[in-house]
């Protein structure tokens, strides 16, 4: 990639959300020392992403790995791109699995990024998302095979209407624990030490994970789903 | 679009030229498979009658369809090279004169020394025409004990070998080449079995075998072995008289992260290959783990260059997660990852 000038630009800030800490080093280091960011903010979390998210304004693209509570549901990353409209999205992941990437380009991503593709390539797809297109993997165009249909919803993005409690992070259990109780996103927000914006974030999520549209339906949704003692 | 008018003439007389010459070709290579025919058949004097005319009708058929291949070959240079009229006339012209070695065309694999195992002249005959025209140094075996010696004394990236052949047969000889001493019993072994899926693949792979490819293969089929098994840097180029320095995916990481980075890397590697893959790992008892260990090592294997071990365990994840041919994936995987330890060791030495 010698050659191949890092772009002027300032003040640009990117997300990492991944639980591995490894590989955030090397994404943080291509996306300041190739992709010209001024700063990357590291996250290990979805709940951790989306609170970094809400408290500055001047993210403009965020990547976010597959393998973390949170995520095995498509409306969190579908509740990111909801709330931040301006922010390119990505999925960073170590699987390239076809219903996988479907999931994920539906709920809205800019991209969906194989971690085997190597430095290189990496850098390489990172670009294009930054530069505007939407990157897949090439894999993606072949037909899939019969016996690649799987019925046993093996994605990691499965269908939203898996409504149980494990899709959610704990966070967003935390906010529909409380909203069960009919506080209010205020006060919601001072309870959980988190700002208003994160929660109407968790909000969002939560929303989708429930297949709800307003706050009275999801209050119902979650009394039934959360244990009593909550 | 560059160039004037006039270029563009002289290269369009060009490629007519080389596509005149290029069917000269096709009627010379019917001509071989011809005579290829004959010596698959043997004795053609002993055959009468129908048995004759049957010969006749094989010969024409295989005639037709040698210089549609040539045809189809002509087509897939010019869709490879569309665009580019200058290069396609070079690769024609290095196609038609049998000097292939510039030419790489359908594998970005640097080119090799290649060990190709076969009782049978014609299959012999063909893999080496693919391997040659990928730029690559082909040496014959004829039976599993020849193999056996030539890779015990020389340097090969690669073996093809077959199943079945006349004295030591290709697991034997197999067997015998992992039980050698030194680097050379690590070479790639790769298996050209018959059309029927291997039976036995998975305890093949135990024994050694790296890989396998049912025959009759094309030459893309091949190609796609042969990128997955020579572009690592455990199998550098061999041949010395390419002189030119290859980059190799370890010196981008080191590059843009640093050395300390790397080893830490490596050491981390090397830690979840033993995990995954160690002397303790039954593979039957943790395929729960299976498919997490190999998830982790596809990222990982990658960011530092293994891209094969990284492909192989994205296959495992895959084969672990749904419970289809988990044992050939877990024991290619595995070879795989014994080898990219053994560079990362000495990496980690080296530092």
């Amino acid at each position: 990639m010698k050659g191949q000038p890092a772009k002027k630009s300032h003040n640009h800030v990117a997300l990492i959300a991944d639980d591995d800490e490894f590989f955030r080093m090397a994404l943080s280091t291509i996306l300041t020392n190739k992709l010209g960011f001024s700063e990357v903010v590291q996250t290990a979390s979805l709940d951790e992403a989306v609170e970094k998210l809400s408290a500055r304004a001047n993210i403009s693209l965020a990547l976010f790995d597959l393998a973390m509570p949170g995520m095995e549901s498509p409306a969190s990353l579908r509740a990111v791109r909801d709330c931040f409209e301006e922010l390119r999205v990505a999925v960073v992941s170590g699987s390239k699995n076809r219903q996988d990437v479907l999931a994920a380009l539906q709920a809205g991503v800019h991209g969906y990024v194989p971690k085997g593709l190597g430095v290189v390539e990496l850098v390489r797809a990172l670009q294009q998302i930054v530069d505007g297109a939407i990157y897949v993997p090439p894999s993606i165009a072949n037909l899939p095979a019969a016996t690649d249909e799987r019925p046993d919803a093996s994605s990691r993005l499965a269908s939203p209407a898996n409504s149980t409690l494990d899709v959610l992070t704990p966070r967003q259990r935390g906010v529909l624990a409380l909203l069960v109780k009919g506080q209010s996103n205020k006060a919601i927000a001072r309870e959980l030490k988190l700002g208003e914006g994160t929660v109407k974030v968790h909000m969002a999520a939560l929303f989708r994970s429930l297949g709800v549209k307003s706050r009275a339906a999801a209050a119902v949704a979650g009394e039934r789903l959360l244990p009593p003692a909550l | 679009m560059s160039g004037d008018g006039k270029t563009e003439n002289n290269e369009a007389a060009k490629l007519r030229a080389e596509i005149s010459a290029l069917r000269r070709l096709t009627r010379r290579i019917g001509h071989d498979f011809n005579n290829v025919l004959q010596t698959i058949i043997g004795d053609t004097e002993r055959l009468a009658g129908d048995e004759l005319n049957r010969v006749q009708e094989l010969s024409e058929s295989i005639l037709t369809a040698a210089s549609t291949g040539v045809d189809l070959a002509r087509e897939l240079l010019a869709i490879g090279h569309a665009g580019d009229r200058a290069e396609l006339t070079d690769a024609m012209a290095a196609a038609r004169s049998g000097d292939v070695g510039s030419e790489r065309p359908a594998s970005s694999t640097v080119a090799a020394r290649i060990l190709v195992a076969d009782d049978q002249e014609p299959i012999r005959e063909y893999v080496r025409s693919v391997l040659m025209k990928a730029g690559h140094e082909v040496t014959f075996a004829t039976n599993g004990a020849d193999a056996v010696a030539a890779v015990r004394d020389a340097d090969f990236a690669l073996v093809l070998m077959d199943v079945h052949m006349p004295g030591m047969d290709g697991p034997t000889a197999i067997q015998k080449i992992r039980a050698l001493d030194g680097p050379r019993a690590k070479v790639p072994i790769i298996v050209m079995s018959g059309s029927e899926p291997l039976e036995d693949a998975p305890s093949l792979a135990a024994q050694g075998m790296t890989d396998q490819i049912a025959k009759p293969f094309r030459a893309a089929a091949l190609f796609q072995k042969l990128d997955l098994w020579l572009n690592r840097p455990s199998s550098p180029p061999i041949s010395s008289s390419r002189e030119e320095t290859v980059k190799t995916p370890i010196d981008e990481v080191c590059e843009l992260m640093g050395r300390p980075w790397v080893v830490r890397g490596l050491i981390k590697l090397t830690a979840q290959i033993d995990e995954a893959f160690g002397v303790r790992s039954e593979i039957a008892a943790k395929s729960g783990q299976l498919t997490e260990q190999a998830h982790a090592l596809v990222g990982l294997s990658a960011l530092l260059g293994f891209s094969t071990l990284s492909q192989l365990c994205s296959a495992l994840e895959e084969a672990s997660r749904y419970g289809r041919d988990v044992r050939l994936a877990f024991e290619q995987a595995k070879a795989a990852a014994l080898q990219a330890r053994e560079v990362a060791a000495g990496l980690i030495a080296a530092d």
